[in-house]
């Protein structure tokens, strides 16, 4: 009888499956989250599980949601403990509301500061809300923080409204054949209470409801295919005061680097940054 | 006055079994150290230790006395070998042990 096997990381991280990974990850974040003293709550993926999502559904990556006012000291806490920060909250996306970061032990990681479509008006009251109904789920022998049910339901339906012809989303489409209408009632008015009815009703095929909303334009650009100039106005109208305005104008003009090294798998050469700028350029020609 | 060991505050653990599609595979213990971001990868015999210890604080005695019944083997023969794996989870930082 031989006696256990053993390997350490170095010589065996390719045989870790990635959801055992992202499973342990979850645990490991929790741990940090412990550490530096933040407010974190686990989000989307396997911590969500089957009880929102359909039970074939894998994930690639973790999401944290950080209580806003906690997020630069936990990031600057994981930078700290080997993470890479791939993208910033301003080139992560137009939202601007995550940073993805890698660690080599652990993969990828989206640390959300908000979560687009709730509490716009203020991400930490948003934040608060979600935290006090918190339950904990256990993760590799981990309890790790995450959203009600409910919430966890609605968040799955919001961040659905993100996604080009929504009504097609098999996260929603999911939730509608497996929901009773006393389930969605309590969605709605949930949703009523975290400022989310916007992109609620978005996900919903509802949008037209908020024709007279700031962000009605944002989340048509996000939820329907419209030319990218129509994107680039919503996002420059999105935003409130001259110098948020000029910030996001530039935005948009410049060469978002960290998500083109993520498209190329590299950082680009400035041959490479060329040729996506002009390609932008012709888009926005060629919509026009 | 007996050596208990257990995984340390700072680990995390999972089991794998195998897929339905897999029947032949087996399965795999996985142990984190959340510490020092390090993964240990425990198969064969090593996942009835994992998860001995999962279970709450052993003894290497008592390991040896549930590995013998699943493995009908004497615990003495393998008591050594299991004394040597736990000596190595500690000196690696997996385990945290207490005279009782």
């Amino acid at each position: 009888m031989s006696l256990p096997t053993d390997s350490s990381l170095g010589d065996s991280l390719a045989h870790v499956p990635l959801e055992v990974r992202l499973r342990l990850a979850h645990a490991y974040f929790e741990y940090q989250a412990g550490l530096l003293a933040a407010d974190v709550l686990h989000i989307k993926g396997y911590i969500f599980g089957t009880d929102t999502y359909p039970a074939q559904r894998t994930s690639s990556d973790v999401d944290l949601l950080v209580r806003p006012s906690h997020v630069d000291a936990f990031l600057a806490g994981l930078v700290k403990d080997g993470w890479e920060i791939l993208s910033t909250f301003e080139s992560g996306s137009i939202f601007e509301h995550a940073s993805t970061i890698y660690h080599p032990v652990w993969g990828l990681c989206d640390i959300h500061r908000y979560f687009p479509g709730i509490g716009y008006e203020n991400p930490e009251v948003a934040f608060t809300q979600l935290w006090e109904e918190r339950r904990y789920k256990e993760m590799a022998g981990v309890p790790c923080a995450t959203t009600s049910l409910l919430d966890s339901r609605l968040l799955v339906v919001v961040h659905g409204a993100r996604t080009i012809n929504v009504l097609t989303h098999p996260d929603i489409l999911h939730l509608k054949e497996t929901l009773d209408s006393e389930t969605w009632a309590q969605m709605q008015k949930r949703a009523g209470e975290l400022d989310a009815l916007l992109a609620y009703d978005t996900a919903l095929g509802n949008l037209e409801k908020h024709r007279k909303s700031p962000y009605y334009l944002m989340w048509k650009s996000v939820s329907e295919p419209v030319p990218a100039y129509v994107q680039w106005w919503a996002r420059v109208t999105r935003v409130r005061g001259l110098k948020n305005r000029v910030r996001v104008i530039l935005q948009i003009a410049s060469i978002n680097e960290d998500s083109l090294a993520m498209s190329l798998g590299h950082r680009p050469s400035k041959q490479e940054k060329r040729a996506w700028f002009y390609s932008r350029l012709r888009k926005l020609v060629a919509k026009r | 006055m007996t050596i208990y060991y257990s995984f340390a505050p700072h680990v995390a653990f999972l089991l794998q079994e195998p897929s339905e599609k897999d029947l032949e595979g087996q399965p795999t213990f996985y142990v984190a150290h959340l510490k020092k971001s390090d993964i240990m990868v425990l198969n064969g015999t090593g996942v009835f230790v994992g998860e001995t210890l999962a279970a709450g604080p052993q003894s290497a005695r008592e390991i040896a006395d549930t590995l013998s019944e699943v493995f009908e083997v004497e615990p003495a023969e393998i008591l050594g070998d299991i004394q040597t794996f736990l000596d190595s989870m500690m000196s690696k930082d997996f385990l945290v042990s207490e005279e009782k």
